[in-house]
């Protein structure tokens, strides 16, 4: 139980959980923390994941508690920190992230830090859900990791059902996210990755065909 | 309606309904299919506004509409007001796709959903302006293990965002949250 005050704008975490082409932004934890996502005590993977303009006055995008890995995730545009923790938060930059600000320790060479990723605001891209798109010259566009991961399918004891993971634990490292298991990547809007010659970073995979149908 | 055996639940709306836990749907099934539900404007004096699970196994949960549900947490026990949408414990979800979760309100924890299950796979489901009054999720709150797949938690764009208000935790968004396929039909649990 986390104290009073309201702690998780969009998401509470306090167990294990994993993320792939997901986009959380315009949340807000107005008198407590994280106001993306809240890390109490738990493990977070996010893969392919846009985490932007989120509201908090400590950890604006995400308040980490414990541990969360990133990988070709964007975290940007917070009202303070972006990232921020009680001193005990692991932060596993598992390369090709963005952070617009430098509060969440991504180091690896292949990361970026104090980086304006170029997000567009929310609106329909297409597909089920409102994304944010790539501006024309984002640092995102063809930055991701491109190495992926067989998923197998998993059999439960009611038969075998939709869900794949990689070798029937997580699959922590997939990069360059799938988002519909079909042992295709695509992107949150299912347009499939890469349109160049590696993934995007975040949610959203900019097009690449030119005129009608493009995303730049 | 509490519901409970093995059931394959399809096509079912229930609107404006009350119960303790529940106030929509109280579920306590082994179910293949959940498919097709929309659960409006439904109240639980505990937990769980428009639905309320312990303990099913549901392999393909698909195109749920949960919309301005609350949990009030009024009820006499020193339980409750989560889940505003949904509230379960417990479960074992698989397949669960196109579920669109907005403008649900609890009272205490995960204003769309109060979520403590086993391993649940959510795919293409959106949150819009949810709230937690209390400790916090405003969109989800969680426990468990959970896989997500082009998730999609914002909040509405062009929405006016209200002065920051302490407890006040906004949840998420989504543009298409309108499937309402069925007339609504009156049929809640009545407690």
């Amino acid at each position: 139980m986390v104290g009073r005050g309201g702690e998780g704008g969009g998401f509470y975490a306090s167990s294990t959980d994993y993320w792939a082409n997901v986009t959380v932004t315009g949340n807000q934890a107005p008198g407590g923390r994280g106001g993306g996502i809240f890390n109490d005590n738990s493990s977070e993977y996010l893969d392919n994941v846009t985490l932007a303009s989120n509201r908090a006055p400590t950890g604006s995008n995400l308040w980490n508690d414990s541990y969360t890995a990133f990988l070709n995730t964007i975290v940007a545009y917070g009202s303070r920190h972006n990232c921020d923790d009680n001193g005990a938060g692991t932060y596993d930059d598992r390369g090709h992230n963005i952070d617009s600000g430098h509060s969440c320790h991504f180091d690896r060479p292949s990361s970026m830090k104090r980086t304006d990723p170029r997000l567009l605001g929310l609106r329909d891209n297409g597909n089920f859900s409102l994304t944010r798109a790539l501006r024309r010259g984002s640092p995102a566009i063809d930055a991701g990791k491109d190495r992926k991961l067989k998923w197998t399918l998993i059999v439960a004891g009611f038969g075998s059902v939709n869900p794949y993971v990689y070798g029937n634990t997580w699959p922590e490292d997939m990069g360059c996210a799938e988002t519909n298991l079909d042992d295709e990547r695509d992107d949150q809007r299912l347009v499939r990755r890469p349109q160049r010659k590696h993934c995007d970073i975040g949610a959203f995979e900019a097009r690449r065909s030119r005129g009608k149908g493009s995303d730049l | 309606m509490l519901l409970n055996g093995t059931l394959l639940i399809t096509h079912v709306a229930a609107w404006r309904n009350k119960g303790r836990d529940g106030g929509g749907i109280n579920l306590s099934c082994t179910c293949y299919k959940f498919n097709h539900v929309t659960l409006n404007h439904n109240t639980a004096s505990a937990n769980g506004g428009g639905l309320y699970m312990l303990g099913n196994t549901i392999t393909h949960m698909i195109q749920l509409d949960v919309k301005g549900n609350r949990a009030l947490g009024s009820d006499d026990s020193d339980c409750c007001g989560d889940g505003g949408g949904i509230w379960f414990l417990g479960n074992t979800l698989y397949d669960v796709k196109h579920m669109y979760v907005k403008e649900n309100t609890a009272a205490d924890r995960g204003g769309g959903m109060f979520a403590n299950g086993d391993t649940d796979w959510f795919h293409w489901v959106k949150f819009n302006h949810n709230k937690a009054k209390g400790d916090g999720g405003g969109g989800m709150y969680l426990s468990g293990t959970y896989f997500f797949f082009g998730f999609d938690g914002r909040r509405e764009p062009g929405t006016t965002q209200r002065s920051p208000r302490r407890r006040d935790l906004r949840g998420w968004s989504d543009q298409h949250a309108d499937a309402r396929h069925h007339r609504p039909q009156r049929g809640g649990q009545g407690r």
